[in-house]
């Protein structure tokens, strides 16, 4: 076989490197991941220094400048109680980006998991799972997060809740799909084979190479939950009703829309361009994460 | 006494169209150091009595017995110990590694999962199975996209090797390799069973490669065990007519001799709700009545059986 | 028979791909008579798929790129046609049958009408005419015409490979290029199909090129060979001279590493190493990493010339040049 090596070397002897530091590497070597990157970062900055950075207090109103266009004294001018809008967007940051990364993320974990046993499991609990997901995903959202505000009453927490609820039932069923199609792969039955029990051949073959189509769909949710979350403020049981959150924002402006535009469309902007973001930097993730992909 | 010996065993599963009898009582005996080839075309159920035997199915009757102990109902600490005795070698090289393990990885998981090894014995013996299957001790954290088939495959030989196990059945193992790497393997097979005594199972679509490397052949149809023989014998005259059809069908690269091939009729049909009696006998040109009757397999010859109610009047 | 059909001239194809250059085909001449058959024999990626692709003009563009040659159907260069004359060529006069028959076949629409939709888009007919054409195609390829309202899930893969030779015969094609026909199929199936593609090819007196790794079915089925390594011909000549007198090392040991049927040796022999990297082939002749007869002269500059050395019988090796020839037995006899 020495003649075989001297054909095609294409490996190298190399240390194996930690996933988490290779996958870090390559994100570095992509410049449309690490755009999404540096807007998150600059956008959660942003939100995090919110209280110095933003030039009014977010619930003052200026009755002298109500329905203000952008102008020099405010940037992004004012909305219909004469709120200055840079410092809402500013605050509200807090609010909507925790909101849409956590209810995502907890989808995420949860669906995964739960995801990974029903597929596996076989064709029985497959069964009765998918009827409860079905179930439960014919349920509005919008009911269930009404019937979670008025049991639980509305708050930050809850709404997170009701949001997660929501999304549970799709995340499952996407898991579930991938799993599915995983499942026919032999090495889950070589690895079956050599004695790993079931939760290792789910949880340590298998779930490594389904999760990074997992992370681009969530980073695609986040926008998503941002936006439902708005949907909840606006009839009033979501987030409280003055708080600057950018979905409730884009609700309340749209009474104005004609006539003042640029009341939602400067939320609107910064919705897209989070979920833009979020887009970028999870292809630039599932790239990074498959092994497949030449340094 | 026969290392792996078969009896009357069947796999059903049920369908949506019905139950299909993917393995229908199935009976054959192992020699230890003996190759057994499981001839058959897609479909006839040989990759599923090959998962049956190893345990990764479980039977729907019938006994395996490994070392004349029957592990057709074995369970948990049991299970765990057969499964370190028998072992398997998949067909497809590229789904049967799996993608985000390296060579090392993956031949090193064996033995981690045996839990009776130090650490320092596992890397020894991943470094020794690297060097017994001809994988370069450079392609050690190589992931398996970065191999071409045949090296692939050698980790897969390597892994089944791994807790030096008595019994491998090889599932298509060169069916999806170009010729000349093909011949590598085939070679590297055989060599490691002379080497450490192995019994191979050796399920395949491929006449020549089972030719060369059997020492005894089964032929399935749908399901069906229908002609078992020492593989000269069973070359040089079959008796089963599926048999007779099968081997006529071989396009062979002598052409001075052209195709004399046995006519068969239709298409194989399928083993999904089937009527009793011979599979074959649809497609049969000796069918007659007696072959809708169950049949029986018989001892013709020492060593040779067949299924096959006309098998003295046809031949 | 004498008459020539198909003519290829150097044909080289080049893919990019990730900033590299994979050259996949590398200097290719083929010529074909009216009602021949050539097979085209080598290992995955050696360039076997690319060239008939390459003739159909159908290769993705990009990352494939025709960078040199000629394709010569009668008297057109299939490569000077406009792409709508091309279309014209594509079923009419030249015909390709792929390795997988479900993916060949549109799942909705019944297998008959998927015939009949090639003789209309070729023929100035009516529907009904081409109807009766579709069910008389099903007829001859061994499939009874009451079958012709049912869809392509409801056949055996033997049966769907069927339509599909059906659909490519529809029009009469002067050449057919078989990719693999029948590697899907299992053997008893394939040996069916097999005679039936001999019988009306013989029929209807069409070319074709088949192209496969089996050298069994080359054996059934070609009138000549074309063995191909690492995008070039490294050998050509009539059937009986290849399988009986093969001279090229790499053709050598395709036959040596077969396991053949009426040979109780217990080892193969298998061509050492592995197919080069086509991104990177080796100077000078591409086998000779591999070649147990390699010396000195094979790993520099060109790659070889083709050397007639019987009449007919093509041979891409130095060991055959006429000043070498007296070396190249000699390496032999030693090695």
């Amino acid at each position: 076989m020495t003649e075989a090596a001297a054909v095609k070397a294409p490996v190298k002897r190399r240390k194996k490197e930690s996933m988490g530091k290779q996958v870090f590497r390559r994100l570095l070597h992509n410049p449309t991941a690490m755009l999404g990157i540096a807007i998150l970062v600059l956008i959660t900055l942003a939100s995090i220094f919110a209280p110095l950075l933003a030039p009014y207090d977010p619930n003052h109103m200026d009755y002298a400048n109500l329905y203000a266009r952008p102008n020099a004294q405010h940037l992004l001018g004012c909305d219909n109680l004469g709120r200055d809008i840079l410092s809402r967007i500013l605050h509200g940051g807090r609010y909507s980006l925790s909101l849409g990364v956590i209810a995502a993320a907890i989808g995420l974990v949860l669906g995964t998991f739960f995801g990974c046993i029903v597929g596996y499991a076989g064709k029985e609990v497959d069964n009765i799972a998918m009827r409860i997901c079905d179930i439960w995903s014919s349920i509005p959202a919008m009911l269930l997060a009404i019937l979670i505000a008025t049991a639980l009453g509305s708050s930050f927490f809850n709404t997170i809740l009701a949001m997660t609820a929501g999304n549970i039932p799709g995340s499952i069923r996407n898991t579930r799909a991938l799993v599915l199609r995983e499942r026919e792969l032999e090495y889950l039955e070589a690895a079956k084979a050599m004695n790993c029990s079931k939760m290792k051949v789910i949880f340590k073959h298998m779930m490594p190479n389904i999760i990074s189509f997992k992370i681009v769909g969530t980073a695609g949710n986040i926008g998503h939950t941002i936006m439902q979350a708005s949907g909840l403020s606006f009839i009033g049981l979501g987030v409280p009703p003055s708080t600057p959150e950018w979905g409730a924002m884009c609700a309340n402006a749209r009474g104005y829309f004609l006539d003042h535009p640029h009341m939602i469309l400067i939320p609107g902007f910064v919705i897209m361009l989070v979920v833009l973001a979020f887009n970028l930097f999870g292809d630039g993730l599932r790239d990074a994460m498959d092994p497949k992909l030449k340094d | 006494m026969a290392l792996v010996e078969v009896r009357h065993l069947k796999k059903y599963f049920e369908v949506a169209s019905g139950t299909n009898h993917a393995v229908d009582d199935v009976s054959f005996k192992i020699e230890r150091g003996h190759t057994m080839g499981v001839v058959g075309e897609s479909g006839c159920g040989k990759s599923t009595l090959g998962r049956t035997i190893i345990r990764l199915l479980d039977a729907t009757d019938g006994q395996v017995l490994l070392d004349g102990e029957d592990i057709t109902h074995a369970k948990g600490r049991e299970l765990r110990r057969l499964r370190e005795k028998m072992s398997i070698v998949f067909q497809d090289p590229y789904s049967s590694l799996n993608p985000r393990f390296c060579v090392d990885e993956t031949i090193r998981e064996p033995l981690e999962e045996a839990r009776r090894f130090t650490r320092a014995e596992i890397s020894q013996r991943t470094e020794e199975l690297m060097d017994l299957v001809g994988i370069e001790d450079r392609l050690r954290m190589a992931y398996p996209h970065e191999m071409d088939g045949g090296r692939r495959q050698r980790v897969g030989i390597a892994r089944a090797l791994a807790l030096r196990p008595d019994f491998i059945m090889c599932d298509e193992p060169v069916s999806a390799l170009d010729v000349s790497i093909q011949a590598q393997v085939l070679n590297l097979l055989m060599d490691l069973q002379e080497r450490f005594g192995l019994t191979y199972m050796f399920v395949t679509h491929d006449l020549s490669v089972v030719r060369h490397i059997s020492d005894e052949i089964c032929v399935m149809y749908l399901g069906q065990l229908v002609e078992t023989a020492p593989t000269k014998k069973l070359f040089d005259q079959p008796l089963h007519p599926y048999t007779k059809a099968l081997l006529s069908a071989i396009p062979s690269i002598d052409f001075s001799k052209p195709m004399r091939r046995v006519q068969l009729k239709g298409e194989i049909t399928s083993a999904i709700n089937p009527k009793p009696g011979c599979r074959f006998a649809p497609r049969c040109l000796y069918a007659c009545d007696c072959c809708h009757e169950p049949q029986q397999l018989e001892e013709v010859e020492p060593g040779h059986f067949v299924s096959c109610c006309r098998v003295r009047e046809i031949n | 028979m004498n008459e020539t059909l198909l003519t290829i001239k150097n044909l080289h194809v080049q893919y990019t791909s990730g900033g590299q250059i994979v050259r996949a085909v590398n200097g290719v001449d083929i010529e074909l008579k009216k009602g021949e058959t050539l097979g085209l024999v080598g290992e995955t990626g050696a360039g076997k798929t690319t060239i008939s692709k390459a003739i159909l003009r159908i290769l993705p563009d990009p990352p494939a790129k025709v960078t040199c040659g000629e394709v010569w159907l009668n008297d057109v260069n299939l490569f000077d046609l406009p792409a709508r004359e091309m279309l014209e060529v594509r079923g009419n006069k030249i015909a390709m049958i792929f390795q997988d028959p479900m993916t060949a076949l549109n799942p909705t629409m019944t297998v008959g009408n998927q015939i009949a939709e090639v003789i209309l888009q070729h023929n100035d007919i009516s529907n009904k005419e081409a109807m009766k054409r579709a069910a008389s195609m099903l007829e001859m390829v061994g499939i009874p015409a009451m079958r012709y309202m049912e869809y392509p899930h409801q056949f055996s893969g033997g049966m769907k490979q069927r339509v599909v030779i059906a659909m490519a015969l529809a029009c009469n094609p002067e050449l057919i290029l078989a990719d693999e026909p029948t590697t899907a199929l299992d053997v008893t199936i394939q040996a069916q199909v097999l005679e039936m593609m001999i019988n009306l090819k013989q029929k209807m007196n069409t070319s074709m090129i088949l192209i496969t790794h089996d050298l069994g079915v080359v054996a059934q089925t070609c009138d000549r060979v074309a063995v191909i390594y690492a995008g070039q011909i490294v050998e050509s000549g009539t059937k009986e001279e290849i399988f009986n007198n093969p001279l090229h090392p790499y053709t050598i040991g395709l036959f040596g590493a077969l396991p053949k049927l009426n040979d109780d040796s217990k080892r193969l022999s298998p061509i050492l190493g592995l197919p080069p990297d086509p991104t990177n082939l080796p100077e000078g002749c591409s086998f000779n990493p591999r070649c147990p007869h390699a010396f000195e002269d094979c790993t520099v500059g060109q790659t070889p010339e083709m050397i007639e050395v019987t009449p007919g019988h093509f041979v891409r090796c130095i060991l055959f040049r006429k000043e070498s020839v007296h070396h190249g037995i000699s390496r032999s006899q030693t090695s």
